[in-house]
C-alpha cells in the first residue's frame, strides 16, 4: 500500500491541534506553581505545620501528574506531523512556534526568579554565619549557582538571536522581521538595565561589605527576566487588534 | 525634512480576497502579528515583505503602501 503523503494544510492542522493541547498542558503547569507557592508560602505565613502543607502540596502534586499521565496519553495517540520542521511548514505556524518558545521562556522566568531567591539565601547564610561552608554545601551553591547560569544564558540567547537560536534553519524560518525588531529593543533595553544593575551592586558593596553579594543574584535575574518578560509583552501588544 | 508616515491599504486588499491576517501570514511566510503590526501602521515592513504581500495580494506595491502627505491623508480612490 502506497503512504499518502499528507498536504501541507493537513499537517498545519495536525500542529495546530497538538498545540492546543500544549497550551492546556502549560497553563496547568503554571496553575501549578502559583498554588504550590501559594500553600507553601500561606503555610509559613499563618504558622502552620509543614508536615500540613508538605502533604496537601504532595497530594496536588499527585493529582497534577495525573492529568499530565492523561494529557501525554492523549498526545500520543496523535502521531507527530511528519515534515513538521520543514521551513515551507514553519513559515505557515510560525505563532505556534511563538507560543512554544513563550511558554519555555516564562517557565525558565519563573526557575530564574527562584534560583535567585535560593542563592541569596544561601550568600546570606555564609555571610551571616563565622562556621566555613562543608565542601558538600559549597559543592550544592556552586552546582546551583551552574544552573541559574545556565538557564540565564539560555533566556538571554533567546532573547538576543532569536527563538530556538542553535536551530539554524529553524531560526531564520520562525524569527521573522518583527520577531527581530522585538527582540533587538528587548537586548537594547537589558544593556541599558545590566550597566544599572551592575553600578547598582557595586555602590551596594562599597556601602557595606557584603551587600554586593547579596545583591548579585537577583540583579542578574533582573538584567534577564526583565527584558525578556519585555519581549514577551512586545509579542502580545503586537497580536492585539487596534 | 519632516519624517512622513507610511500608510498603508493593506486591511482593504486583505479583505478583498476574503482572507483573514492568520491566512495571509502564513502565503507570507510571517506571523500574524507582523500582519496585524503593519495593518495598524506600528511596524513598517521592509521592502521584501511589502512586496511580498503585494504579491500576495496580487497588487502593485504603490497601491498598498503610500507615504502620507503632509495635509491630510488622501482618500482611498486608487484601488479598483
Amino acid at each position: 500500500m502506497i503512504e499518502r503523503h499528507p498536504s501541507d494544510e493537513e499537517i498545519v492542522a495536525a500542529i495546530e491541534k497538538r498545540s492546543r493541547i500544549e497550551t492546556r498542558l502549560m497553563w496547568t503547569i503554571l496553575a501549578l506553581f502559583a498554588v504550590m507557592i501559594a500553600i507553601l508560602f500561606g503555610g509559613r505565613t499563618l504558622h502552620l505545620p509543614m508536615e500540613l502543607t508538605g502533604s496537601i502540596a504532595f497530594a496536588l502534586l499527585l493529582v497534577w501528574v495525573y492529568f499530565m499521565f492523561r494529557t501525554v496519553s492523549h498526545l500520543s495517540v496523535q502521531p507527530l506531523p511528519a515534515h513538521e520542521f520543514d521551513e515551507n511548514i514553519l513559515r505557515k505556524t510560525i505563532d505556534i512556534q511563538h507560543r512554544r518558545w513563550r511558554w519555555v521562556l516564562i517557565l525558565l522566568f519563573f526557575a530564574l526568579i527562584q534560583f535567585a531567591v535560593q542563592l541569596t539565601e544561601s550568600v546570606l547564610r555564609n555571610i551571616g554565619t563565622a562556621v566555613p561552608m562543608s565542601s558538600e554545601e559549597r559543592f550544592g551553591s556552586v552546582f546551583f549557582a551552574g544552573i541559574f547560569a545556565f538557564f540565564a544564558l539560555l533566556v538571554m540567547l533567546q532573547v538576543c538571536f532569536g527563538l530556538n537560536f542553535f536551530v539554524r534553519s529553524y531560526r531564520h524560518a520562525v524569527n521573522d522581521e518583527l520577531s527581530r525588531a522585538q527582540q533587538h529593543r528587548a537586548a537594547m533595553f537589558g544593556y541599558i538595565l545590566s550597566v544599572i544593575a551592575l553600578c547598582a551592586v557595586l555602590i551596594a558593596q562599597l556601602f557595606h561589605a557584603s551587600w554586593g553579594a547579596l545583591a548579585l543574584p537577583g540583579a542578574i535575574a533582573a538584567v534577564i527576566v526583565l527584558p525578556g518578560a519585555y519581549f514577551l509583552i512586545l509579542q502580545w501588544r503586537a497580536g492585539r487588534d487596534g | 525634512m519632516a519624517e512622513r508616515r507610511l500608510a498603508n491599504r493593506l486591511k482593504e486588499a486583505r479583505a478583498r480576497h476574503g482572507l483573514t491576517q492568520g491566512e495571509l501570514a502564513a502565503r507570507v511566510g510571517v506571523s500574524r502579528k507582523t500582519i496585524n503590526t503593519v495593518e495598524n501602521g506600528v511596524f513598517v515592513p521592509s521592502t521584501t515583505l511589502a512586496l511580498a504581500l503585494a504579491e500576495a495580494l496580487e497588487v502593485r506595491v504603490e497601491e498598498l503602501f503610500y507615504l502620507e502627505p503632509k495635509g491630510r491623508p488622501l482618500t482611498d480612490s486608487a484601488l479598483p
